[in-house]
């Protein structure tokens, strides 16, 4: 069934439908709610009040552009929405560290889908979010700046700070390896 | 600096991965669903597009497919007269069922089927649907749709409990306590869980900003509705003191220079961008007691 065909007989609350489109979605977006809460628990969570906000809203989807993507974009409202009981600001103002991006070692090109997310997943909460925000979602500092609350100086400069902390961990284990 | 390997090695490697979703979300979710959008489960289109679910009981479909065509053979033979061996064959399908047919047609209104019903259930066994369409010349076609797609809404429901063998009065305890028009006319329901979900922002319009953790500063919140917001606040001749955009945002009661802002009030624009709609400004005047 094609995604059109799927949204218009969800729009009539065909549970089965519903759940089809759950299961289509629900494998990748799990994985984009782990990457934002930094664990299951807290993922599933999203994911499934994501999922509401989905069924419930599906009626204001325009039908333009992709499912995937509308779908997407809801569930990191959702994340970024439950990651405020945690107080990224504070955080952020507290990570004073160097941002200076040393050599690329050549074995992290072999980093696999697993490790990546392992370390996306032990950044602390504000570099994971705008890591995630702008690295793989794509969104500009000018958009984060306004999801997030925060200037759009703060988004870039915590945004190289998360990425110097990957590219640090990165490096740490390449030596690893080669020693 | 301006090396984007590190962006593309966690986009590449991440912006499509999946996880292995906990078992029971759907049922949540499923479950949370009732209460705002209640099923109308007009499942009018064939098994084979069910989806998933439909592949896991399509095994009980066919049941009631097979209790359709029964129970249809069971009304032909009493208006019109037809040959024994299609009552033989009936009960010889009944037999198959174990039982279990007898339960699944008992709410079925003889005129609210139409031989369409059973010949849409493709598992059917051919022969005996054939037999069945063309036994049922005789039944007049039922003129209102509503009750055929309410009545198929009841076989998806009673599906999965057709697979316990000792669900069987509970189905029909269910279908018999079920009327047939809710599942059809839940608007009214919808109305409430639309009203309910009207974008709202929420804020506390004193402050007192003493340093003793109560109202200190100036926050709004947004409902489930709101996508997002940005908050101005001016003071009384319109000059802007401190905007922000984001849901933990807030004013903490200083000016731009950093300095305390005298006592009285202030004007507070909220422009709202709701998840659906249009965005709309939301002008409020706060009070600062020092």
């Amino acid at each position: 069934m094609t995604d059109e065909q799927l949204v218009k007989q969800c729009l009539e609350n065909n549970r089965n439908a519903q759940q089809e489109l759950f299961e289509k979605y629900s494998r990748k977006m799990m994985s984009l709610c782990i990457r934002y809460a930094g664990n299951e628990d807290d993922a599933k969570d999203i994911l499934q009040e994501g999922f509401i906000k989905v069924f419930i809203h599906l009626k204001d989807y325009s039908g333009n552009g992709n499912l995937s993507g509308w779908i997407k974009s809801i569930m990191v409202n959702t994340a970024l929405n439950f990651l405020k009981k945690s107080v990224y600001l504070t955080e952020m103002v507290q990570m004073e560290e160097g941002y200076a991006v040393s050599g690329i070692a050549q074995s992290e090109s072999r980093l696999g889908e697993q490790e990546l997310m392992k370390l996306i997943r032990s950044l602390p909460d504000g570099f994971r979010t705008i890591f995630n925000l702008f690295a793989i979602e794509g969104y500009t500092h000018k958009e984060i700046a306004h999801m997030m609350g925060i200037s759009e100086n703060t988004s870039k400069t915590q945004y190289l700070r998360a990425r110097a902390r990957l590219q640090k961990m990165i490096n740490a284990k390449s030596e690893k390896v080669i020693a | 600096m301006k090396d984007n390997r590190i962006e593309e090695l966690f986009r590449n490697g991440l912006q499509n991965s999946e996880s292995d979703v906990p078992a029971g979300t759907w049922k949540a979710i499923e479950n949370s669903l009732e209460s705002m959008l209640p099923a109308t489960g007009a499942a009018s289109q064939p098994a084979s597009s069910l989806g998933a679910l439909g592949k896991v009981i399509i095994g009980g479909i066919i049941v009631s497919g097979v209790a359709l065509t029964v129970y249809l053979l069971t009304i032909d033979k009493e208006i019109t007269t037809e040959p024994a061996s299609l009552v033989e064959r009936a009960i010889e399908v009944k037999n198959e069922t174990t039982g279990k047919v007898e339960a699944a047609t008992k709410f079925q209104e003889p005129n609210s089927i139409k031989a369409e019903s059973a010949v849409r259930q493709p598992a059917v066994k051919e022969t005996v649907s054939q037999e069945v369409f063309s036994s049922n010349d005789e039944i007049k076609p039922l003129a209102d749709q509503s009750e055929i797609i309410s009545t198929e809404a009841q076989i998806v429901e009673a599906l999965p409990k057709l697979k316990e063998p000792v669900a069987e009065n509970k189905i029909a305890e269910t279908v018999n306590n079920e009327p047939a028009e809710p599942i059809l006319e839940n608007s009214a329901e919808q109305i409430v869980a639309e009203n309910s979900l009207l974008p709202e922002v929420s804020f506390n319009d004193v402050m007192t900003p003493n340093f003793d953790n109560v109202n200190d500063i100036f926050r709004v919140e947004g409902n489930e509705a709101v996508m997002s917001f940005t908050v101005t606040v001016m003071n009384l001749n319109g000059k802007v003191i401190h905007q922000w955009s984001a849901p933990n945002g807030f004013w903490d009661g200083r000016l731009e220079n950093g300095q305390m802002a005298p006592s009285g009030k202030y004007l507070v624009d909220i422009f709202v961008q709701p998840l659906k709609g249009a965005p709309y400004h939301k002008p409020v005047t706060i009070k600062l007691i020092r």
